[in-house]
């Protein structure tokens, strides 16, 4: 990485010389939260809970810096009091300000916000936004998706949502979803007997997991809304692994029939199952490309563990992964060009990127349990399970690698984080 | 001879026992922390007036023609390995050497402070997460001789905003680059007056 | 011994003086030498010709004024940000060297303004940067 290259064209009159830049800062970018203004006979409070909200929710992957509000020399409001040089000099890069202009006879709230780049000295967001006085989280996650969006010119996600599953004692597992922060945390079913491998539906209304509360591995997709929970009748022993298809009209999934797990497809709407591999290894872990065409999934058709991907229209089969003897769980970027996945060595079980066109791995995570790794609908950070003794809890790292954080811990076990798009 | 000495001596005792007392004195009461002195620089307040012939014009007897010279190095080398003249040292030869040499060192110290702009820029430049997108962004950067960045313009944007942004921020940022000032004048002009300066992301995940 | 005693006995009547002028003649150099070093204890670094214009577009940096009456100001905000108080000033002060050790820090005081308010400034600056201070004159003759 730190090949420095110099091309150096001198004393030619028409060549200039040229200085190649190619690693960037291990620094990151330092955000403002000024607090929020008001209109005279409004409740102060307003201004300081959203402008903290915002800070907050940009903050929680470890993204960027933040300058502490006790730390401001002015607290303008509004463009007229906003003077660049008194926020560079504290080095920071960006700066949010906003006031809340109103509050009507139904409570709704009227707020405008601008977001300065400070060492171009621009303003390079400006928006109005109208919502109501008890829902002010919900506000500022609106304000922090766009504001996130202009910095980094990814998509926002602070509005997404993780389910998972607890596993509090022997006989207890919990699907749970909540927001990405970890707040309002939803129990959408507890049994007695293990559940795995949750997935939502491409339009998140549904969910789909395994649940083994009938003895066997059974599929249930729930409605998020109803809490209605319908089981696939496929025709195997055991169904496990169900992932939506990107256009949300299928499930890839596991069947096994007398023992020999292969990939299937199912589609929802005439439940007609499609088999996809037949062959006497296990093929299992199946999970969709973004343009639906491919499927990536875990084999020890070779001996070992190793990820293949499978054409679904015209069943031609390729080896993904050669380094080592175990990589598995396999899942595609949102941009279909990478896949990451979990790349064991010698014990260790690390999450692991690789470009589909290089034959290069590259591993991200540093502790040596990581399993069932999941990324953000912008494809900026990985979630990733990962345990502490016996316990287990949810990491995340950026992929650029300049943050890692992990989620508050709940009481139990925490496993298999799927994040919703 | 005795007596001068011993009354020079009591005027010395007391010219010590004064010194001392002021000295005493005077670190008490003017309380200064002689530890860590502090380095004070006056500055004058006044207009600074523009140098009038800020782009020196380079003599171009001076102007060493790199591409000629080594061409013309390699015809001689050949003709040397060819001819009889083989031992045969002539004065344009040394000068070539020489010459050879002032290059070898000219060509050092643009390695040099191109290094070190490029480590100084690398420090300030947050690159973004540009996925599997590789980019490439092409910057101008026009210098004054006191190391000040006079003008920069990007030349060949990446078509990536938030990219060709950062690259922005980032030049924003430098405002100088001091290195260049011990630079000799002539070295200056031809190589750090105006240069550009490629960002890439290679598109790796870092 | 005794003999040596005898030989110069007549000689003892009188202090020889010369090693006792030496060493305090010596002493007293040493001193009047180092007492003005010892007042002074802060270094100063006169402008050269050239090198002494005010170029203050290096880096960050940041001027503070200090009025004949004993005001305090910074260059922020939008031209020039007046502090009620040396304390009000000094916290905004070190919030801006918290954030920003590398800033360059110019000092500008009348040339009214009581002595103490330059050196209370001087102190606090000393607290975080000890490298260096500028103190911003004007030329000889400018009145």
């Amino acid at each position: 990485m730190r090949s420095f290259i110099l091309i150096l064209l001198s004393s030619n009159m028409f060549s200039l010389l040229e200085i190649e830049i190619i690693k960037g800062s291990d620094n990151l970018s330092k955000v403002a939260f000024v607090p929020f203004g008001i209109e005279e006979n409004l409740d102060e409070n307003y201004g300081l809970q959203i402008s903290t909200q915002i800070e907050k929710n940009m903050l929680l992957f470890g993204e960027f810096e933040n300058l502490d509000k006790a730390e401001m020399l002015s607290f303008p409001s509004s463009e007229e009091d906003f003077y660049y040089r008194d926020w560079k000099i504290m080095g920071v890069d960006y700066s949010v300000i906003g006031k809340i202009n109103s509050i009507n006879m139904l409570g709704n709230l009227n707020i405008s916000y601008s977001l300065f780049n400070i060492n171009r000295r621009i303003k390079i967001l400006e928006g109005e936004i109208i919502g109501r006085e008890n829902n002010i989280e919900g506000i500022a996650k609106i304000i922090s998706n766009r504001i996130y969006e202009k910095i980094t010119g990814l998509k926002g996600i602070f509005d997404t949502k993780l389910a998972y599953i607890v596993n509090s004692d022997a006989e207890t597992f919990q699907m749970c979803i909540s927001d990405i922060d970890g707040k309002n945390e939803q129990i959408l079913f507890t049994s007695a007997a293990p559940i795995m491998s949750p997935d939502w539906s491409p339009d998140r209304k549904k969910i789909a997991y395994v649940s083994f509360e009938n003895g066997l591995a059974e599929i249930f997709i729930q409605d998020l809304a109803s809490g209605e929970r319908e089981s696939i009748q496929a025709l195997g022993m055991t169904n496990s692994a169900p992932v939506w298809s990107p256009d949300g009209k299928s499930l890839a999934l596991v069947v096994s029939f007398s023992g020999n797990p292969d990939i299937f497809s199912y589609s929802i709407n005439n439940k007609r199952l499609v088999r996809l591999t037949n062959h006497y290894g296990i093929d299992t872990e199946p999970s969709w490309s973004p343009d639906s065409k491919k499927i990536i999934f875990t084999s020890d058709r070779s001996g070992s563990p190793q990820l293949y991907e499978i054409n679904t229209q015209s069943k031609r089969k390729k080896r993904l992964t050669r380094d080592g003897n175990y990589n598995a769980r396999g899942r595609y970027f949102p941009d279909g060009k990478s896949i990451f996945f979990v790349h064991g060595n010698d014990g260790n079980f690390q999450i692991a990127t690789k470009k589909l066109s290089s034959r290069f791995i590259e591993t991200l995570t540093s502790t040596s349990l990581d399993e069932s790794p999941t990324i953000s609908p912008n494809g900026n950070i990985i979630i990733y399970a990962t345990k502490d003794g016996s316990k287990g809890y949810l990491g995340g790292i950026t992929l650029d690698g300049k943050s890692r954080f992990s989620l508050p811990v709940k009481n139990g076990s925490v496993r298999e984080p799927a994040w919703s798009p | 001879m005795n007596k001068i000495l011993i009354s020079l001596n009591t005027f010395a005792l007391i010219l010590l026992f004064l010194s001392f007392t002021f000295s005493i004195f005077s670190i008490t009461t003017l309380k200064v922390d002689e530890i860590q002195p502090i380095k004070v620089n006056f500055f004058e307040l006044i207009d600074i007036a523009e140098p009038p012939n800020r782009v020196s014009v380079v003599k171009p007897k001076e102007n060493i023609n790199e591409a000629d010279l080594i061409k013309t190095q390699e015809s001689n080398g050949v003709k040397n390995a060819s001819g009889l003249e083989k031992y045969k040292i002539n004065k344009p030869d040394i000068k070539k050497e020489l010459s050879k040499i002032k290059l070898s060192k000219e060509r050092e110290a643009i390695i040099k402070i191109s290094a070190i702009i490029q480590d100084k820029i690398s420090s300030v430049w947050i690159k973004p997460n540009s996925l599997s997108k590789i980019l490439v962004a092409k910057v101008l950067i026009n210098l004054a001789p006191s190391g000040e960045v006079l003008n920069f313009e990007m030349v060949e944007p990446s078509k990536n905003i938030v990219f060709d942004e950062s690259v922005l921020i980032a030049i924003n940022k430098m405002s100088f680059f001091e290195e260049v000032l011990g630079l000799e004048r002539k070295l200056f002009e031809s190589n750090f007056r105006n240069f550009k300066l490629v960002f890439k992301s290679s598109g790796e995940i870092e | 011994m005794s003999k040596r005693r005898a030989k110069n006995r007549k000689l003892l009547t009188e202090i020889n003086v010369i090693p006792y002028v030496d060493v305090s003649l010596v002493l007293l150099v040493i001193f009047m030498v180092a007492t003005p070093f010892m007042i002074q204890g802060i270094d100063l670094d006169l402008p050269k010709t050239e090198s002494g214009a005010l170029n203050k577009s290096k880096g960050d940096n940041v001027t503070i004024s200090i009025s004949k009456e004993g005001y305090y100001s910074m260059d922020l905000g939008e031209q020039e940000k007046l502090y009620e108080s040396f304390q009000v000033f000094s916290k905004q002060f070190e919030k801006i060297i918290k954030n920003n050790p590398n800033i360059e820090i110019f000092v500008r005081a009348d040339r009214e303004t009581r002595y103490d308010n330059v050196a209370q400034t001087m102190s606090l600056i000393k607290n975080f940067k000890s490298d260096s201070i500028n103190l911003i004159t004007e030329p000889l003759g400018n009145e």
